[in-house]
């Protein structure tokens, strides 16, 4: 199996269960993993990698028990293993300097914020993961139904220039 | 005319323009100002001034330069014996005190001007120090400035000055019989001997009678000779902004014109008869051959001026004397003013706080208040949704079993998401089918026999999953949507009961109820806080609830920010005695500075650089006034580690209706 994963980390659940039915429609091509707090996203991070699955796109809340969510996107980023996983924070407060810092250092794809609706919450995971598999993945039609169809195929058309 | 030159030093540009602008107005075209950026400009402009004879009465520095400190700079200059007469002026902000006691030590600084000044501040010093310059080093010249010579400081210094030389009268003696004779000769005596021995030797000895008021010699007239006073007493005045000052009458001497005389200038001061007064006019040439005439005549003579010139003298020291005092009352002065402000801007920031936090608290009740109607709504519909639900799942054919489902979903604890991946796992292992196991899982299925169970007798095992699934996810949001109500409810009762008015006493506060809503509004605050409650047994008191709400918001605020988010927080209660009830606030964070400990609840109390330590500061200032007003006591002890807060209330007020009033 080789599939991406969408890593939702969020400890209230009933927060955590509203995100992962708003991304159900994903489920078709992507996996959906949750995770209450950091310890528990990176024992998720290792089952995905055991299990030969990549996380594609990390969904986290900020303000979490024990290590913040900003500190995790950070340690993502460091990492070259994970480097390229899209991070968005999905928060309703983070203050400026939390903010900042995850711009700056963790590289952050987007910031969503709550209460979302789920237009925007479905835009911006079909844009993150849009760009993941462009950057990551060989062949890119599957995706075309789910994702961002019109810049797949303007990039599976440039590929076939290339060659 | 050259202008006189007034240095201003400063290293920021818009503070010379000020200085400049200001000067220039107060001062006007006698005067030239001239700034300089730092010590090392302002030296090299001093070493030019050197070669000229341009007067410089007054510098002004400010204590912070580029290159030095302004006391440096004074000293510097101060060192130079022709600037030593240039009254010295440090600006700033916040003055050093060490480095300031040493220059007056060396007497190079003159006068503080506190920064940023006022311009009447300005106007009050620079008169003040314009006009001991001039007196000391170019009397002649005060004429040219009469809108800046200090006319009180002035007159009272010298009305001081007399009295003062009458008092020394004696030492005065003491000194000129040393030089004159071993014999004592009263002033009167010596004087009357000059007037004799004048009598004797000049050819024309008419006396002028003047009567009283009548000016005998104006300032500024040319002097050709002396005018002895025989009878009465002259006053010596001089016309300063548009006022006349009385500078001698007692101490004016017996000999009119000595000093212009003496000088070769025109007479410094108005000469007027201050009684009806007789006087002997002696010209230049008269008293030369006078003089050549008598040898005693010169030692008389030489006796009064030297009498003369000693109370003279005598009176500019009292002067200087009388200044410095004057200075230093002012420097008080400042000083009082500063600590009043201070105290002012303290007392303002206390009162906008304690007003703020009553409009906050009528606004959240308010906004409380708004938001029961919505949630009531909402709890509402969680009811409807599920009554209808349940009726349309009786009608299908899979009715108890969808039944189940919704009740399931509705009364299930959430799993925890590692519960959830170990059931998912062992399912995995007895299904052999990873995604089905996933599906089973999320909808409650954990076990191979319950999976059975619930396909028994489907047609199509998809359909009936697809079915279970769209009734759990219903059950799940209802569960959802009346768990997220519940709390809305549960924080719109606290931040209503938190704001209740100050206004109102209650008879019954309970102080458990108090602390556990306060706990519930510092929400995400307290998450990496272990926060541990160690309850005794408490009466209700009397109170204000919304009050003692905000001392409980204060002092778990403080803990916090004390330990930086993470650490223990206990909370203790208990009763001293009958009438008392206790709550201590421990935290363990690194604990209060000892020198800072006894200063918390001082409203004053800030660091140097104006952040407050830890967030301590007004809060606990307001704390404290909360505690008083019920009352009680606050008191904190802190060690590294164990800071604990102890407040004391009673349980019975004493009832006053205005109290609440008060906040």
């Amino acid at each position: 199996m080789n599939r991406i994963v969408i890593l939702v980390i969020e400890d209230e659940p009933e927060v955590r269960e509203a995100i992962a039915r708003d991304l159900q429609s994903f489920t078709g091509h992507f996996q959906v993993e949750l995770a209450e707090d950091v310890q528990d996203a990176r024992t998720v991070m290792d089952e995905v990698t055991t299990g030969g699955d990549r996380v594609g796109l990390a969904l986290c809340d900020h303000l979490l028990p024990g290590e913040r969510g900003v500190d995790y996107l950070v340690e993502l980023n460091e990492e070259a293993a994970t480097r390229s996983i899209r991070k968005v924070l999905i928060t309703g407060q983070a203050g400026l300097e939390d903010t900042i810092r995850a711009v700056n250092e963790a590289d952050l794809d987007h910031y969503v914020a709550k209460p979302w609706t789920v237009e925007n919450l479905h835009d911006v995971v079909r844009g993150q993961l849009t760009d993941f598999v462009i950057d990551n993945e060989d062949d890119l039609l599957p995706y075309v139904s789910v994702l961002d169809g019109a810049r797949l195929m303007a990039a599976i058309a440039e590929r076939g220039f290339d060659r | 005319m050259t202008a006189f030159l007034i240095i201003c030093v400063d290293g920021d540009p818009a503070t010379r323009a000020a200085l400049e602008a200001d000067i220039g107005r107060l001062t006007g075209d006698q005067f030239r100002v001239e700034t300089y950026q730092d010590a090392e400009s302002t030296l090299a402009r001093t070493r030019r001034l050197a070669e000229s004879d341009r007067l410089v009465p007054v510098m002004i520095a400010a204590d912070r330069l580029p290159d030095t400190t302004g006391i440096d700079l004074l000293m510097e200059v101060h060192r130079q014996a022709r600037f030593r007469g240039t009254r010295k002026v440090l600006l700033s902000a916040d003055p050093a005190m060490e480095d300031i006691g040493r220059a007056i030590g060396k007497r190079s600084l003159d006068g503080m001007l506190p920064f940023p000044w006022t311009l009447e501040r300005l106007e009050g010093m620079l008169d003040s120090l314009i006009t001991e310059f001039f007196i000391e080093h170019a009397p002649e010249e005060l004429d040219r400035i009469p809108g800046l010579v200090d006319v009180s400081l002035l007159s009272d210094a010298f009305s001081a000055a007399e009295r003062k030389a009458r008092t020394t009268d004696r030492q005065l003696r003491r000194l000129q019989r040393s030089f004159l004779s071993d014999r004592e000769v009263p002033d009167d005596e010596v004087e009357r001997q000059l007037i004799a021995e004048l009598d004797s030797v000049l050819s024309d000895t008419t006396r002028r009678h003047i009567s009283a008021g009548t000016p005998i010699l104006r300032s500024g007239d040319p002097v050709d000779g002396i005018q002895v006073l025989v009878e009465g007493q002259v006053k010596l005045t001089r016309e300063l902004g548009g006022r006349e000052v009385v500078f001698h009458s007692e101490t004016a001497g017996r000999i009119i014109g000595l000093l212009a005389v003496a000088r070769n200038r025109p007479s410094f001061f108005n000469v007027t008869a201050d009684t009806d007064v007789t006087v002997l006019p002696v010209s230049l040439d008269d008293l030369d051959e006078a003089l050549q005439l008598s040898p005693t005549l010169a030692i008389h003579l030489v006796t009064v001026i030297v009498r003369s010139m000693a109370r003279r003298m005598l009176w500019g020291v009292d002067q200087q004397i009388r200044i410095d005092r004057l200075n230093r009352e002012l420097a008080t002065d400042r000083d009082r003013l500063a600590t009043a402000l201070r105290e002012l801007e303290n007392t303002q920031a206390h009162l906008i706080e304690t007003e703020k936090m009553a409009t906050l608290g009528q606004l959240v009740a308010g906004i409380g208040h708004e938001l029961n109607n919505p949630v009531a709504a909402i709890e509402r519909a969680v009811d409807f949704l599920r009554a209808d639900i349940e009726s349309i799942a009786a009608d299908h054919p899979d009715g108890p079993r969808l039944q189940a489902m919704l009740d399931t979903a509705q009364s299930a604890q959430p799993l925890s998401t590692r519960d959830e991946r170990r059931k998912r796992a062992e399912l995995t292992a007895a299904l052999g089918d990873e995604s089905l196991a996933r599906r089973l899982v999320r909808i409650g299925i954990t076990t191979a026999d319950d999976y059975q169970r619930a396909i028994d007798g489907a047609a199509s095992e998809d359909a009936r999953l697809d079915r279970l699934e769209q009734y759990h996810q219903l059950g799940t949001s209802l569960r959802n949507l009346r768990s997220s109500a519940d709390r809305i409810a549960a924080l719109v009762q606290s931040l209503r009961s938190y704001a209740r008015a100050g206004r109102e006493m209650a008879t019954d506060v309970d102080i458990h109820a108090s602390l556990e809503e306060t706990l519930l509004l510092f929400g995400h605050d307290l998450r990496e806080i272990d926060v541990r409650r160690d309850y005794g047994e408490l009466p209700p008191i009397d109170g204000y609830p919304g009050q003692l709400n905000q001392v409980w918001t204060n002092l778990i605020s403080n803990a916090v920010q004390a330990m930086e988010r993470s650490g223990t927080l206990t909370i203790q209660t208990d009763t001293p005695d009958r009438d008392h009830v206790r709550v201590r606030m421990i935290d363990s964070g690194p604990g209060i500075n000892p020198d800072h400990l006894d200063r918390v609840f001082d409203l004053h109390f800030t660091t140097r650089e104006g952040r407050v330590e830890f967030g301590l500061g007004l809060g606990l200032r307001i704390c404290q006034d909360i505690v008083l007003r019920h009352a009680g006591t606050i008191e904190v002890e802190s060690a590294p580690g164990r800071t604990c807060f102890t407040v004391v209330l009673p349980t019975r007020q004493l009832l006053d209706e205005n109290d609440g009033d008060q906040l």
